[in-house]
């Protein structure tokens, strides 16, 4: 292969005319970042112009015999020339051009590239958005960055419409469909080539979803070649990062191997009590065998262990005199203590086959395995006050007394062992607990879930003819996570002590009864130790295949494609534990729920000109059930939700597209309906004493709005780009929605909830930000973007709108509207601002950068949070379980620190 | 090249290692507490109660006294309570704090500062407090770690003192009791009724009830299902009172010594489903219904006909029952003014499948008219053999006056 570089200087040379012959040239143009053709460059020399055709491929004939200069220009990426010299009737072959996409012509001395951002900081377990922002699109990668500050959700979607692949390896969590960005974090440059198909599109690796879909590409040849260090030191949730990188790019023996480890730690981040500590690791491994065949494989982990964070109530968040007051770290001994640490450890590895029989053919072809656990840490309590500082009888607000009052939030403010968990005082109940030979009061268990999958990936792209290509896949998958917990702590200075595995739950409302009150009738009144599994312990197994394919059509003035995909899915679940609440339908394998699904798609750009576009997208598809929305109560029985059923999406959008050399601009309209959607909500519920899982089914929703991103080039040297989304989405039913009582102390029950016309929750629906970008030549950069959010909704507990809820209220009664209005969050405005320096020393490249996000510190926008999943029905009282909140970080720092060689 | 790399790489590796993240936490040593008392004035118990006889009065003096914990919430017979004991006498503490024994086990030492406290009498029982409506109320869960101070670990507990019910000192009041060689009037029955705290008799030798003395549980207590036992024995617990009536407390079961206690035959809650019971309709187009919120229920009002039905409970082997008992629930509506005994018990131990045509023996039974849940409770079983258990329900008419409305629940037969 031939590759050809040439900077972003172009030279005209001037054509030397000596004569016209029957001479050609031809190539093959395509893009650096994933080796993929790219279509419809222009390839002009002198008065002669063409355009590649899908395949990337061009011809020019009849040029002058001498010296020729072609140039190639292409929307997005940099244009490049070269200069050739043409016999009399030479047909020359000039080999593949590699064309790099604008922006990054500078890479060599590259500025900040934002996935070097903490975007996987995993605190709140939210979906971060950030894999987009290296989308090309201004709006992409705009809502995938800065706006990802206040988990902005393009076009109101939930994360399980967004579909993350790796070499074609679908990523997203097989039980909830959600991809866990955790799994490879830390790995910048052996996850920064990527795919990005944003929303129903045409795509050249998967049948695509609304959320869009991105292919993350470690194929070790086209990682560039490198040495890297990179040092970061910031005080968001970790303080220091450092990295190495190392990449041989395809060396003469046909061999590429790349490596990319990290780590990013603290003691404690920028929430009280949190601590982070992630290490990764990443092997990248290619072999060309000759022209047709390559073989990579890429290996990766990046286990993790952090602090988390709890929303806390407004109250709690006055008294201490800040926001990011923290209930779930507390003193022992004298060091801080987190009770609730997630542990993430996710390794998995890819082998992939290409194959290209021939330059119309590609047949890729990868295998994927994973086996891993991630566990999730909490106090757990027996007959005993509860632990948490925060705890709504704790505080002022719960005595009737003023006085009274008074004294407790004295004592709560002044005493840390009061509004911090207290681990000391816990170690020493436990204490007296082992004095009397009884079990602990206190134990932090583990809830761990383990994942173990084989994906196997097929994907084709047939080149029919210069203007048809037919791209398709088969995906099967093979599933199994089993959810267990164990006792991960016993707090315990004795070495007595022991944990009695029955539900206490259930022992009281079901008192005297002995079978009721088991977890394991097979292993009843079980002694459990320190690493012993209680409580639950079942498997929940996934098969799944799908088939798809997709037709482009390209033409001069018009492009089309249509796709199709089928699949087919079953999940069941096996216990492994025989519940006393459910003795007959825990223990062992439950019947298979199975579904067929089906989806098609089809879209056209119509090119006014090559400055004007108008494209459409439309799609109907259907999704099957997932397992965790799936069971009523997993962790005890294996009933299903009655009427299990696929849900239904149909999505269509209309854009305009302006691409002049000094401004693009795109305005999108779109509208989708989801029909039948299912939600799962676990929580322990203060009236009823026992974990309750609230399902929602039949729920339906629009989401509609207008997106607008435009940039502007104002000099040589600044630009303005603005982006702009304005979303209408919304509850369009009434959902049913089944309550199920984990101590089995009443029957499942169903009942309506009252939210049509509610706002969809957990992202702002109005969204934007005005950026100026300035490059001096000298590689200094300087980027400013000033962010709005706004309509943003607080999660609503659906039990508030039922009609018990409202009961016995008259009509009328300004209660009705308190209890049932749902909460518009206020908005805010953030000021983001990144400065930053490239130099260059012989052959080192060293980048500086410094960004400081929200410069203002404004602490009052609440990115997160939810109304309390339990409702004082007898008062009718919205205070007594007041909502709990995140607030979005004050101004924090970004250092960033690399050298390469 | 190469050295370089090798460079780097150990550079990484050792800023990796420079800063580790603290997660192997010291187990905190043991807290062995230590009241010091000097500069209060120490008074007993004893000379507490005498200091102190008005309805509500507040402690203005440096007092501290000393007790051991004799009672404690850990079976949630007593809520938000604790008893102290010191040699001359016991008192009752109301603390606004739940799970009070985490930090005060029987045999803990707790120094009580008085001063800001109050002491109060509650219908003839004194108590250790706050002021609430001007009585005497629970201390704020916020003040008592200000008043209520351990010292040393809990020690050996004290025991009981041996009284004789039929001529109570009233200087026991509020210490740990003994009772020897009594009986419960109805043995089987639950300690306490799900609904509320519930007050036993205790029967003399001759299966007379012994007035103004009860044995209070209350519902919320660990044991409170739990049948109470047949024949003779011992109880140890708290000795409180209530206007003229003594009460007694158990702490937990442990406190029911000597007892036979009784094996569970068949328990039907009825709280999800009805159980495997049998339903059969010999007259009218009413039947015998299931549901959450009623229990097993049959009405006769607005039938076709005057009803007669049949529940029929699964086989039941008695194997060796001298004494069982049968307990159950019961709400009537209504009054039938043609049938004196609109249900009945019946048994058989020749059930055909059909209750219309098995032959049932009556079991003499005095079931409540009550309104609102009651235990019913009945004896006279054979002492062995497999038996169904049924109960029959008829109506002599079909309005509210000729028919009778039945709700059944928690049926358990025990011996």
């Amino acid at each position: 292969m031939i590759k050809k570089y040439i900077s972003l200087l172009f030279l005209i040379f001037t054509i030397s005319v000596y004569a016209f012959s029957q001479n050609r040239i031809s190539g093959i143009i395509v893009n650096q970042e994933n080796q993929k053709p790219v279509k419809d460059a222009v390839v002009k020399c002198g008065s002669l112009e063409t355009k590649t055709d899908n395949k990337g491929f061009f011809e020019i004939k009849n040029l002058p015999v001498g010296s020729n200069t072609i140039e190639i220009t292409s929307d997005d990426f940099e244009t490049i020339s070269e200069v050739i010299d043409l016999k009399e009737n030479e047909d020359k072959n000039l080999g593949t051009f590699v064309l790099r996409t604008k922006g990054m012509a500078n890479e060599d001395l590259e500025g900040i590239s934002e996935v070097d951002l903490d975007f996987d900081d995993g605190n709140s377990g939210q979906y971060i958005s950030g894999i987009l922002s290296s989308s090309s699109d201004i709006f992409v990668s705009t809502s995938g960055f800065v706006l990802s500050y206040a988990y902005f959700k393009m076009r109101g979607y939930d994360s399980e419409y967004s579909d993350i692949y790796m070499n074609g390896i679908l990523m997203n969590d097989a039980e909830n469909e959600r991809a866990s960005y955790s799994d490879w974090g830390g790995l910048n440059d052996m996850t920064r080539n990527k795919e990005i198909a944003p929303g129903i599109s045409s795509s050249d690796f998967a049948f695509g979803n609304i959320g869009g879909s991105t292919n993350i590409d470690t194929r070790a040849s086209l990682i560039r070649k490198q040495n890297k260090l990179t040092y970061s030191y910031t005080n968001r949730s970790y303080h220091q990062r450092a990295m190495y990188t190392y990449s041989t790019g395809l060396m003469k023996n046909n061999l590429a191997v790349a490596i990319n480890a990290s780590r990013r730690w603290a003691e404690e981040g920028y929430i009280p009590g949190t601590f982070y500590d992630q290490w990764a690791y990443s092997l990248a491994v290619e072999k060309k065998f000759n022209k047709k065949h390559s073989v990579a494989f890429t290996g990766i982990a990046s286990p993790s262990r952090k602090g988390m964070q709890a929303a806390s109530t407004q109250e709690v968040y006055d008294l201490m005199g800040t926001n990011y007051y923290n209930p779930n770290w507390g003193y022992q001994n004298g060091e801080v203590r987190n009770a609730k640490v997630k542990s993430n450890n996710q390794p998995f590895a890819i082998l992939t086959h290409y194959f290209t029989p021939s330059e119309k053919l590609n047949l890729n072809t990868s295998v994927g395995y994973t086996s891993g656990k991630d566990g999730y840490t909490s106090l757990n309590w027996y007959n005993s006050s509860d632990p948490r500082p925060d705890y709504y009888r704790y505080l002022p607000s719960y005595q009737t007394d003023p006085a009274i009052a008074e004294i407790v939030a004295n004592k709560f403010t002044s005493d840390e062992s009061v509004n911090q968990i207290d681990w000391d005082k816990l170690y020493n109940y436990n204490y007296l607990q082992s004095l009397e030979g009884k079990q602990a009061s206190y134990i932090i268990e583990n809830r761990i879930d383990e994942q173990k999958q084989l994906s196997i990936n097929s994907l084709l792209r047939y080149y029919l003819n210069d203007k048809l290509t037919i791209t398709g896949g088969l995906s099967l998958r093979k599933y199994k996570g089993t959810h267990y917990k164990v006792i991960d702590d016993m707090l315990d200075i004795s070495g007595n002590l022991y944990w009695v595995d029955v539900d206490q739950f259930a022992e009281r409302d079901f008192a005297g009864d002995t079978l009721k009150n088991q977890n394991d009738l097979n292993n009843p009144n079980a002694i459990k130790k320190e690493g012993d599994k209680f409580g639950y312990d079942y498997d929940i197994l996934n098969n799944f295949g799908q088939l798809w394919a997709q037709a482009d059509l390209n033409l001069n003035k018009f492009d089309f494609y249509v796709g199709v995909k089928g699949s087919i899915t079953e999940f069941w679940r096996n216990g492994n534990m025989k519940n006393g609440r459910a003795p007959e339908n825990s223990f062992g394998e439950s019947a298979k729920n199975s579904f067929k699904d089906f989806g098609v798609k089809g879209g056209a750009t119509y090119k006014i000109s090559g400055r004007h576009y108008i494209v459409a997208n439309g799609a109907y598809m259907t999704a099957p059930p997932n397992a965790r929305n799936s069971y009523v109560s997993p962790r005890i029985k294996a009933d299903v939700l009655p009427n299990l059923e696929s849900e239904k999406i149909v999505s269509g959008d209309i854009n305009y597209v302006a691409r002049f050399p000094g401004f693009k601009a795109r305005v999108t309209l779109y509208q989708t309906y989801i029909y039948n959607q299912m939600s799962v909500n676990s929580f322990y519920h203060d009236v009823y004493r026992t974990y309750i899982n609230y399902i929602m089914q039949n729920v339906d929703k629009s989401h509609q709005g207008v997106e607008v991103g435009a940039d502007c080039k104002v000099t040589s040297s600044i630009s303005l780009n603005g982006v702009f989304a304005y979303g209408d989405h919304r509850y369009i039913s009434r959902p049913n929605a089944t309550l199920s009582f984990e101590n089995g102390s009443k029957p499942d029950t169903t009942e309506i909830i009252y939210v049509k016309n509610f706002y969809v929750t957990g992202t702002p629906q109005t969204a934007g930000s005005i950026g100026l970008k300035y490059m001096h030549p000298r590689y200094w950069f300087l980027n400013v973007n000033y962010n709005y959010f706004g309509k943003s909704y607080l999660s609503f507990n659906p039990e508030r709108r039922t009609e018990t809820a409202t009961a016995n209220l008259g009509e009328g009664n300004p209660l009705i509207d308190e209890i049932t209005e749902p909460i518009l969050l206020k908005e805010g405005y953030t000021l983001d601002a990144s400065l930053g320096k490239s130099i260059k020393y012989k052959k080192y490249y060293f980048n500086i950068n410094f960004s400081v996000s929200n410069i203002l510190n404004y602490q009052q926008l609440v990115t997160g949070g939810y109304e309390q999943m339990r409702f004082d029905f007898v008062n009718q009282n919205i205070a007594k379980f007041p909502p709990k909140y995140f607030y979005g970080r004050g101004r924090t720092f970004y250092l960033n620190f690399s050298v390469r060689f | 090249m190469n050295k370089l790399n090798f460079l780097t790489v150990l550079l990484v590796a050792t800023t990796f290692f420079s800063s580790c993240i603290k997660e192997d936490f010291d187990k905190p040593p043991i807290n062995i507490p230590h009241f010091d008392s000097t500069g209060l004035t120490m008074i007993t118990i004893a000379e507490l109660k005498l200091k102190y006889q008005g309805a509500i009065e507040l402690v203005d003096t440096n007092y501290c006294l000393w007790g051991k914990v004799i009672a404690n919430d850990e079976s949630g017979n007593l809520y938000k309570t604790m008893e102290i004991q010191d040699a001359t006498a016991g008192i009752e503490l109301k603390l606004d704090r739940t799970s009070l024994f985490n930090a005060f086990h029987l045999g803990q030492r707790v120094y009580i500062k008085l001063q800001g406290l109050y002491v109060g009498d509650y219908n003839g029982l004194k108590q250790i407090g706050y002021i609430y409506n001007n009585a005497i109320g629970r201390l704020p869960d916020a003040l008592i770690d200000e008043h209520l101070f351990l010292d040393s670990l809990p020690g050996k507990p004290i025991q009981p003192k041996v009284i004789n019910i039929t001529a109570i000192d009233e200087a026991d009041l509020s210490k740990l009791v003994k009772v020897e060689g009594v009986s419960f009037e109805l043995p089987g029955s639950p300690w306490a009724e799900s609904t509320a705290t519930t007050n036993r008799n205790l029967v003399d030798a001759n299966g007379v009830v012994i007035p103004g003395f009860l044995v209070r549980t209350s519902n919320y207590a660990n044991f409170t299902a739990n049948p109470i036992p047949s024949g003779k024995g011992n109880i140890v617990g708290i000795l409180s009172r209530f206007g003229s009536d003594w009460q007694f407390y158990l702490r937990d079961i442990n406190d029911v010594q000597g007892f036979v206690i009784p094996t569970v035959l068949l328990n039907s809650s009825f709280a999800t489903n009805s159980d495997g019971w049998t339903i059969k309709s010999q007259a009218s187009d009413k039947n015998w219904n299931y549901s959450v919120d009623f229990g097993m229920y049959i009405t006769g009002v607005n039938a076709d006909a005057p009803c007669k039905d049949w529940l029929v409970s699964p086989e039941v082997d008695l194997g060796t029952a001298p004494n069982a008992v049968l307990t159950f629930k019961t709400i009537m509506k209504n009054t039938d003014s043609g049938t004196t005994n609109p249900l009945t018990v019946k048994i058989s131990s020749s059930y055909t499948g059909d209750a219309t045509t098995t032959t049932w023996t009556d079991v003499t039974a005095s079931i409540s008219t009550a309104g609102s849940w009651t235990t019913n409770t009945v004896s006279g079983f054979p002492t062995s053999g497999k038996y169904r258990i049924a109960f029959y329900y008829e109506s002599s008419g079909t309005t509210s006056t000729t028919a009778t409305a039945w709700q059944i629940k928690d049926v358990k037969l025990a011996n």
